[in-house]
This record gives C-alpha cells, structure tokens and sequence, in this order.
C-alpha cells in the first residue's frame, strides 16, 4: 500500500483481454496490481456474469420446433398456392429418381467388361478404338482436350481419336502398382490416380451427368458446375459432387472404401438392403467416411484430409497407424512384396512423415527407427522381423 | 480456374435454398449467445424468444434478398438488436436485470454460501452503481463481460470504432470503481476479508 510507483487500476485490468485472462488465472504480480483493484476487478466481472441467464435445453427446444413449424408451415402454404404445378413437377421427379436407382449406370456396365490385368508394367491408356497407349513415366501427366478428341502425355506426346457425338465414348486408364497419373479430364476436372488403380471416363462428358467409374484410390479436384453434377462411381458406393477436392480410397483388396473430403461438399450413396434400395449421406469438409460393405455401415470421423490426401505430393503423413496397413500402401506404392514375418507385428503403430521420393527400404529404415523391427531384403522380397533385443 | 469454395459459402447457399435444415443447424449453433445477446437489450424472456423467432422465420421468408457476401454472424446479432429495440415490440428495457431482487439462486448457489458477508454487501454496492450508469456503459459491459464477445464485434454492433469501445470499458469500469472508493471504510474491511 505504500509503494508510490504507478499501479494498475480495475479499469486497466478490465479493458485489456489479457490481464482479465491473467486475473481470472490469479497470475497478476501484486507489485504492479494492488490486491484491491484485483478484488475490485473481479468482482466487477463476478457481478455482471452473475446476471446471466441461461437457456435451458428444454426452452431451447422448444423455441426451435416453434421456428421450424413457422418455416414448414410457410413452405406448405406456398406449396399449394402452385399445386397444380408442383405436383406435375414431383411425380416427374419421383418417376426419374426411381428409374435412375434401378439401371445399373452404363459406366459401370462397362468397367466389369474391362478386365485389369494384373500384370502392366506401365500406366495403360486405353482409347475408343481399343488402340492402347503405353506410358512409361513413374507419374505421368495426361490432358484431355475440351472435345475429348485429342489426348496430350506428358508434354511430348499427342494422340487423337474419333469421339461419337451420339453416346459416350468410355477411355480407360490402368495405373499399376509402383506407378502414379494424373489426369485432366475434358470438363478440366483433375484427378491423381494412386497404384494399383483403374479410371473409366468418357472422352467427352456429354450428358448432364459427368460420371468416372473407380478401382483403386484417386483424389479428386472436381470442376465446378452446377447443372452437371460429377459422379464417381466405385464398385459399392456412388459419391455425388459438386465443385470439391477429396480422396477416395476403393481397393477391391482392402475391405473398406473411404472417401476424405478436403473441400466443397459431396454425397455418398451406397446400397442398402432395405426397401428404399440406397442410402445416402452428406459429407462435409474434414470428414473421412468409411464405408463397409460386409457391414454395411457407413461411419464418418474428423480427420486430418492431409494424411489422406498428402501422397499424391510424395509423402504421407501416418498417424499412429498400423504396420499391416503401411505395409499394404507401401507395396502397392513401389509394387515390391512386402512381408511381415511376424503376425504379432501387424498391429504395431507407426506416427510419422514418410517421404515416398526415397526407395522403398530407405523408408522402411525410416520405420525401422521408431519401432522394433528389422528389415531384410532378398532379392525382391522384403521381409519384416521383430529385432531381437539384446540380452 | 477453380472457384475457391468454402463452408460458409456452401452454408449461405443451403440456407437460400431453403432447406430447413440449415436453419435448424443455424438455430443449434446461435441460440444460446443470441439468447444472453438479447438479454442485454430486453430483460423480459419471452419478447427475447419471439424476436430470436421472427429473426430466423424472416431470414427464411427473405433468405432471396440476402447478398452472398452477408456475413451470417453478423447478420444475426444487429437484426436481433434492432427486432428488439424496435418501437413495434415491447418496451425497450435496459435495465440491469438483478437474480437477487427477483428471489432467484442466488442464496441456494453453494459457491457463493460460503462466501464472507462483506463481499455480498460489495457485490450488492457495484448492482446499485450499475443502475447509475448510462444505456451504452451497460450495452458495453453487458456484451463484454456477460456475452463474451470480443472488442472488434461489439464496435459493429454499436457502430461505433474499436478504440471507443475500449475506451467505454475503460470508462465505464473507472466510474464503477471510483463510485466503490468513496466508502474507503467499506473497502478496506473487504481487503482485510479477502486477504483471509
């Protein structure tokens, strides 16, 4: 109290946001605050929240369904103010939507027609006329033209093909295992298609649907538009667009399909054995839906997109992930088996930044370091073994 | 070549689609800072729930007129202001509401049971300075200290600049303050109350 040195004063503490976080934390130095500004500043506070008055849920709810049942109430009366109309308008909706659940999508028709051979050395583009392009880059680059007649690889190469102006001329790309591609497609939509993985696409979108069909994992920079909405079909689940970037993932090995979504938002529709035949659910910017046939359950959890999304720029991100799965994407990646001698290994977890620039074994070196496992190589095998601890 | 796309675009354009649940989403996420939001400008509950009613069944009726660049938060918070403070509603109220006077928690709160009495008698003497003070230094207060808002939205809510907002805090905590001082008695018995 007898200290002539300037001190702050309630007013000081109270208009600056972090000395009312340092008060509220009692971290305010008694030599520069006397306790009863402190005292005073505090009970300032304490006074005015103790007028608060909360919402109760139950009001809460209520006040919601009062605001709801305005808006359903207005939207019925505008409704049967154009009945004669709109009825026209639902049953020919309702007609096409049925129509559209039962056919099996053309794209898709097509996609079990073409068989993916196991055994490409080289990222496969297959045009209209079955002429096959070999591409011999690790990641190649492919561009459509806008009326998908003329295709250009990888700066250099350009090839052209008849496209039918009645009906969709369906091309094809393999990517084998230990390759990658990126593709932009005739409504400059890109796509980076991961190993191990096959796109079928129209030469040219032509319908007011843009529909691909996948096998594999791609991630999607879709273009934005509106009137035409972007389909990607896999061999269990449809993901409707609108201007987005995410990830699908849809291994025929791997027993889920999962779909990250970075941005824009997408639906998911998938089968569903009850009798309205499909379901579907929205996705919204950081989710991951994992989608599991057997089950058939559909399960969406926030992620971070950039552990999904992030090998399409060569590395990953793993976040304590298990060495069965590393395991299964390295693979596919180098197209190198990879075994685990040990079952008991499988379920160790790896957290870490794996660049995918390196070789294979510089990678597993990587892992190798934080956790106990031993990497030996035979020829092209890798095998994988728990490291004897010294006794 | 892209348009850049994010979720409170996509959110602006559920909502002027119409679709109810957008609405019913916006409501989850505002109502309970509206709610206390409101309080400061009415004490009277109800006409605060009919105005936060009004807001969202009109931002529905009128969600054609609304610019994209709207910004929703905003939005919400001064045309609750003005639904409330409009001469069509009721009575604008500014004043303090105090839980004591009307017979509420407050003695049954066992945070504040065990509490010494001089501290209550203080509390009691910042409730009767508050009721001095002007409609703006309680409107700043209020929205500061019990809705929490930071300096930069209040100032579009008051229209005022952020540095006068500041400056009202300032303002108004000094008069508060002075007003407490001039019973020094009163303040040392509550410093010596503390300090145990």
């Amino acid at each position: 109290m007898t200290n002539k040195n300037p001190k702050k004063k309630a007013e000081d503490i109270l208009s600056e946001d972090t000395l009312i976080e340092r008060l509220l934390k009692d971290d305010l130095p008694p030599e520069q605050f006397p306790e009863e500004e402190v005292v005073i500043a505090r009970e300032i506070l304490k006074s005015v929240d103790d007028d608060k008055i909360i919402f109760s849920p139950e009001h809460k709810e209520l006040l919601d369904n009062r605001i709801i049942d305005s808006i359903d109430r207005h939207k019925r009366n505008k409704l049967f103010a154009v009945s004669g109309i709109a009825a026209g308008i639902l049953l020919l909706v309702s007609l096409t939507f049925l129509f559209q659940m039962k056919r099996q999508p053309e794209i898709s028709r097509f996609a079990s027609a073409v068989a993916i051979q196991p055994g490409y050395e080289y990222t496969q583009l297959i045009l209209a006329d079955k002429k096959e392009v070999q591409i011999r880059a690790e990641e190649s680059k492919i561009k459509y033209s806008e009326n998908g007649a003329e295709v250009k690889i990888d700066t250099l190469k350009k090839v052209g093909q008849q496209v039918e102006t009645s009906g969709a001329t369906y091309n094809t790309l393999v990517v084998p295992y230990g390759k990658r591609a990126r593709i932009t497609l005739s409504d400059s939509s890109t796509i980076w298609i991961n190993s191990g993985s096959k796109l079928i696409y129209p030469a040219k979108f032509t319908k007011e649907k843009r529909e691909v069909y996948l096998e594999g994992e791609a991630m999607f920079y879709v273009h934005h538009d509106e009137k035409n909405p972007f389909y990607v079909l896999t061999h269990n689940l449809d993901v409707k667009v609108l201007g987005t970037i995410f990830n699908i993932s849809a291994y025929r090995d791997d027993q889920t399909v999962s779909t990250v979504l970075e941005q824009g938002s997408v639906e998911l529709h998938y089968d569903n054995r009850s009798i309205f035949g499909s379901s579907v659910e929205k996705m919204v910017p950081g989710m991951l839906a994992v989608y599991d046939p057997a089950k058939n359950t559909l399960l969406q959890t926030k992620v971070n997109t950039k552990d999904y999304t992030s090998w399409k720029d060569g590395y990953v991100i793993l976040e304590k992930c298990p060495l069965d799965d590393i395991i299964r994407r390295l693979s596919r990646y180098y197209n190198i088996p990879i075994e685990l001698d040990d079952q008991e290994l499988a379920h160790e977890t790896f957290s870490g930044y794996l660049d995918l620039r390196n070789s294979a074994t510089q990678v597993l070196d990587t892992i190798a370091e934080m956790i106990n496992i031993e990497i030996i190589r035979s020829g092209d095998q890798i095998k994988i073994k728990k490291k004897q601890k010294p006794v | 070549m892209h348009k850049e796309v994010n979720i409170d675009y996509i959110f602006w354009k559920r909502l002027k689609a119409g679709e109810t649940r957008a609405f019913h989403e916006l409501y989850t996420q505002y109502a309970d800072i509206l709610f206390s939001f409101g309080l400061v400008y009415s004490k009277d509950q109800e006409h605060v729930k009919d105005c936060i009613h009004d807001l969202f069944f009109e931002l529905y009726k009128y969600r054609k007129n609304l610019a994209d660049n709207d910004h929703i938060r905003n939005y919400l918070f001064k045309s609750l202001k003005r639904k409330i403070q409009s001469p069509k509603g009721r009575k604008l109220n500014l004043v303090y509401t105090n839980k004591i006077e009307e017979g509420s928690a407050q003695k049954t709160n066992p945070a504040t049971e065990e509490e010494p009495e001089g501290l209550e008698d203080n509390l009691e003497k910042i409730k009767k300075t508050f009721r001095k003070l002007s409609d703006k230094q309680k409107e700043v207060l209020n929205l500061r200290f019990q809705v929490g808002m930071p300096y930069p939205e209040i100032a579009q809510i008051m229209d005022i600049s952020v540095e006068s907002v500041r400056t009202l805090v300032y303002r108004t905590v000094k008069a508060i303050r002075e007003e407490l001082q001039i019973d020094k008695k009163n303040l040392i018995m509550l410093y010596l109350l503390c300090k145990n």
